[in-house]
């Protein structure tokens, strides 16, 4: 790794912490431990899952589920794969299928203690993680569990802003030039509050903590 | 000013909940730390970068707008161009109508507190919660926020605790996280219950069609994708073209908010929910909103964007910046002035979007201490604006009777001032104390002189004294002429005699131009620009007599007026304007000057004296001088102890002492508190009327702390080292 490189992780790791999140460092292996030691110290078991390829690719699921704890996946597609055989699709109408998975995967978020999401890109000199989605799902993960856990491939992290607009026009790209994600969501740190006197790190109205997991993967 | 004003300023200032909460504004560490924050990146920089892109923005609007809704459209975002404020409330009540609306969380925007869109959803029975906390605290309370970003700063923590326990029904303690853990449960459900979601927006990109919503809380992006119907609320002044535009934007407003590099959140929805999970013929929806409709307002704005003088206030990104350095607002709260903006550009907001009357009076709490335009990060030159907005006002409704006989009726003649003034010594006697001071004036001004007391006038102003000093010019020796202003001449001519001596010392020939009269900022600032024009094309004539090489002056106001509005103010009649503009190259400030004239001079022995220096506001920020005064005081031998916020306005600006003597006197007192931190005791300045308010307000308190004048305290240690 070149110290650029370095430097740029180590920016973002300061960054991140500052604004108040947790971070650890990880190979794909100890992925699945860390966010078990959080769960365990926090005696929690339900955790909601948005769509993460990183997290596909490392068998994040099964190795929580291993574990004992109950991993639901939030992508509308991804559930219905999940839960193949357990749900039936009630009316042949897709709009109205379609709201009754929306209001379980709702129940799922108001009832979960961790939301676990993959940022598809971090920008260092803020420690911000970029979240996105198109059917709203990354947004509801990250806000609605008690605690939110983002994964990010170390490779993903950029060093300015300027970086991250032209790798968001390079994902996003379509005909017209290019079309972002319905719902795409900056994340920087633990969310607070200075409406209340005394308090300007106290917990708002989102998640308690806030951590993130970089992975490196070889 | 209004009775109505006057009362709520009154109010404001007695009020001890209001007074204890926005104690907070006023923590004498906020501002260095603020300044500190600043220091750590390209502030000036950045800002001139923002600056151009707002600039650029609103010069391009509505290819803008046009892009905006081709990308939305794609995305199946419906846009509505709203023809006013009651067509937006309109739509927004169709669409919730339409889609069987019951409930709605609504995040911060102060353009639907400008239009009045709650109150008409409630209207039609409809229940609106503010999902912004401090939002929600305002909302309970029956109130209109107080602050661009803070909207219940003005609250302390008993009074919410109270808030919230009524609401809960339980007794809540007045403790931060009960209280926050109260709003959040309580808010989750009316997310959880809600049938729509809207929202203000800080900016709207063109090229994507996105809106961004920037939130610490978390409420921007549940109350925006919770909802299966979400309508964004949009001013016409928030958009830009692309990522990199927003960037600069970015880059600013949490910084300029609070001091983060980026808010916690920045939540961008660039169309409805959509999947493609379940296969079907047209587009389904996902998890968040079906429907997302963007509802554009002009309300006034497009009209500020025609004018010349007013388009800059469309820049302002709204992050609150001026209103926590603004030493009136410290003292207010938002609410007293009365509309949706607070502050010196809120009165720029208010004329355009409520109407020129209704800003008349919010135009008037605004000192000119052009605090604000230091800090802001869009570089708006609001407290110019306000000048034009007096002026524009003075011009369709003309002035007061008092005011049209004060300044056209006396000022604008100097003849007449000169009467006025001569005659004021004889006329103050009684009323003036054996060490000529006074205490107690009768009439109007008995209000002014609780809160400060006042020198006596000189029946022996400097223009008698100098007749004399007049010397011819030697070659080689530069020409100065002095300035006087009329604090000088008519209040402190000792002053000026000080300031002389000292020039000669530093080799100048120095003259008093006799014709010289008031320079006329009193009647500028308020907005009387015929008179202005008259005195400065005077006092031009005055002073290109004997073709000095240097304009002296004592009075930063007097200087900015001098060097600053007289080429404004002349700039239809090209030939006063050169003149005008010569002029300008010759003013200085008396310590500038000093240093000057005296580059080379070596750092005299400590004296062993210490002193605390006040930046003038017209000094500092006016004409950007505030190294040389204090190495002026350490050459000559001073250690100086700086005093916390030691720029900040002294409470003598603009017309507040005689207009609201009682915030005047609070503003004083915020300065005074400041300089006896300092502990030492003597204040330095380099402005007279900053020497009569500072003096003023210390004999009041019976303070044992001396103001002087840089050209006094020099020719003090002068005297003293003979001894």
């Amino acid at each position: 790794m070149t110290t650029s490189a370095a430097n740029k992780i180590e920016t973002f790791v300061a960054e991140a912490t500052r604004a108040g999140s947790v971070v650890y460092q990880a190979k794909p292996e100890d992925v699945s431990t860390y966010i078990l030691d959080v769960a365990y110290k926090h005696n929690m078991k339900n955790v909601v899952k948005s769509k993460s390829l990183l997290a596909n690719r490392i068998g994040l699921r099964k190795s929580l589920q291993d574990k004992g704890l109950e991993v639901k996946d939030t992508d509308i597609g991804d559930w219905l794969a999940q839960s193949k055989g357990t749900t039936k699709q009630s009316s042949k109408d897709p709009e109205k299928n379609i709201e009754e998975v929306r209001l379980a995967l709702r129940e799922l978020y108001i009832n979960a203690d961790i939301g676990i999401s993959e940022a598809q890109i971090g920008v260092a000199e803020t420690g911000t993680l970029i979240l996105a989605s198109n059917e709203g799902n990354d947004r509801l993960t990250s806000l609605l569990p008690k605690l939110h856990i983002t994964l990010i491939d170390r490779r993903n992290i950029v060093a300015m802003w300027e970086e991250a607009i032209i790798k968001m026009r390079e994902l996003y790209k379509d005909k017209n030039g290019w079309r972002l994600p319905s719902f795409v969501t900056y994340l920087t740190g633990r969310n607070t509050t200075g409406d209340i006197p005394g308090a300007m790190r106290a917990r708002a109205q989102g998640p308690e903590e806030e951590h993130i997991v970089i992975v490196d993967i070889p | 000013m209004s009775k109505e004003m006057k009362t709520r300023v009154h109010n404001a200032l007695n009020d001890k909940n209001l007074q204890t909460a926005f104690s907070r504004l006023r923590i004498p560490a906020a501002r260095p730390m603020r300044r500190m924050m600043y220091a750590q990146y390209n502030f000036e920089g950045l800002r001139k970068d923002l600056r151009q892109v707002k600039e650029r923005c609103i010069a391009e609007l509505p290819e803008l707008v046009k892009q905006f809704k081709a990308a939305a459209a794609r995305a199946g975002t419906v846009v509505y161009e709203a023809k006013d404020a009651a067509d937006a409330n309109r739509y927004v009540e169709e669409v919730a109508k339409k889609n069987n609306v019951k409930t709605i969380v609504k995040s911060k925007s102060m353009l639907t507190e400008e239009i009045g869109l709650r109150e008409h959803l409630e209207e039609n029975g409809i229940r609106v919660t503010e999902t912004d906390v401090g939002e929600w605290i305002v909302q309970l309370a029956g109130e209109r926020p107080s602050h661009l970003t803070g909207p219940a700063i003005h609250k302390t923590i008993q009074q919410i605790a109270e808030l919230f326990s009524k609401e809960s029904g339980q007794k809540l303690p007045p403790e931060p996280q009960p209280l926050l853990d109260y709003a959040r449960n309580t808010l989750r459900q009316r997310y959880i219950d809600a049938d729509m979601g809207i929202s203000g927006v800080n900016y709207a990109i063109a090229e994507t069609g996105s809106v961004v919503i920037v939130t610490n809380e978390g409420n921007g992006c549940m109350s925006t994708t919770m909802p299966r119907v979400y309508v964004a609320m949009v001013g016409y002044e928030k958009f830009v073209k692309n990522f990199e535009d927003a960037l600069a934007i970015q880059r600013l407003l949490a910084r300029s908010t609070m001091g983060m590099k980026v808010t916690v959140y920045n939540s961008i929805i660039s169309g409805p929910s959509r999947t493609d999970a379940i296969p079907s013929q047209s587009p389904l929806s996902g998890q968040g909103p079906r429907e997302f409709h963007v509802v554009l307002v002009d309300n006034g704005r497009l009209k500020m964007r025609d004018s010349d003088v007013f388009r800059e206030a469309l820049y302002c990104i709204k992050c609150g910046a001026c209103l926590n350095s603004c030493p009136v607002f410290a003292c207010l709260s938002g609410q007293t002035y009365g509309y949706i903006y607070q502050g010196g550009i809120g009165a720029i907001l208010t004329a355009f979007l409520h109407g020129m009357n209704e800003a008349k009076d919010v135009a008037e709490l605004c000192m000119g201490c052009m605090s604000c335009k230091d800090v802001c990060p869009v570089m708006i030159d609001t407290p110019q604006m306000i000048s034009r907005l007096k002026a524009k006002q003075v011009e369709e409704n003309g002035q007061s009777f008092a005011r049209k006989a004060l300044l056209g009726g006396v000022l604008k003649h100097q003849g007449r001032l000169k009467t006025v003034l001569r005659l004021a010594p004889y006329v103050m006697k009684p009323y003036t104390d054996n060490d000529s001071m006074m205490r107690k004036l009768p009439g109007p001004l008995r209000e002014v002189t609780e809160e400060l007391s006042f020198p006596a006038l000189s029946r022996h102003p400097l223009r008698d004294r100098l007749k004399k000093a007049s010397t011819a010019a030697k070659t080689g020796q530069p020409k100065v002429a002095i300035y006087a202003g009329c604090v000088t001449d008519y209040a402190y001519p000792e002053l000026g005699e000080d300031a002389l001596k000292i020039l000669i010392e530093c080799g100048a020939d120095t003259f008093f131009p006799g014709k010289q009269t008031c320079c006329g900022a009193p009647a500028f600032h308020s907005g009387d620009t015929k008179t202005a024009l008259s005195l400065a094309k005077e006092n031009i004539k005055a002073l290109e007599e004997n073709k000095a090489d240097y304009i002296v002056t004592f009075c930063p106001g007097c200087a900015a007026m001098l060097k600053k509005e007289y080429p404004y103010l002349t700039a239809k009649e090209p030939e006063w304007n050169l003149r005008a503009k010569a002029l300008a190259e010759k003013i200085r400030d008396f310590s500038q000057l000093v240093l000057e004239l005296t580059p080379s001079a070596e750092k005299k022995p400590s004296l062993n004296k210490k002193v605390t220096y006040h930046d003038p506001c017209h000094l500092r920020r006016g004409l950007g001088i505030f190294e040389e005064p204090r190495k002026l005081l350490t050459r000559e031998g001073f250690e100086i102890v700086e005093m916390p916020d030691a720029d900040v306005c002294c409470g003598f600006g603009g017309e507040m002492l005689l207009n609201y003597p009682e915030l005047a006197g609070d503003v004083l007192d915020h300065k005074l508190d400041s300089i006896v931190a300092a502990g030492v005791d003597t204040v330095v300045t380099n402005c007279t009327a900053c020497v009569l308010q500072l003096r003023g307000g210390l004999d009041k308190r019976k303070s044992n702390i001396k103001v002087m004048h840089t050209a006094e305290l020099l020719a003090k240690s002068r005297k003293e080292s003979v001894k």
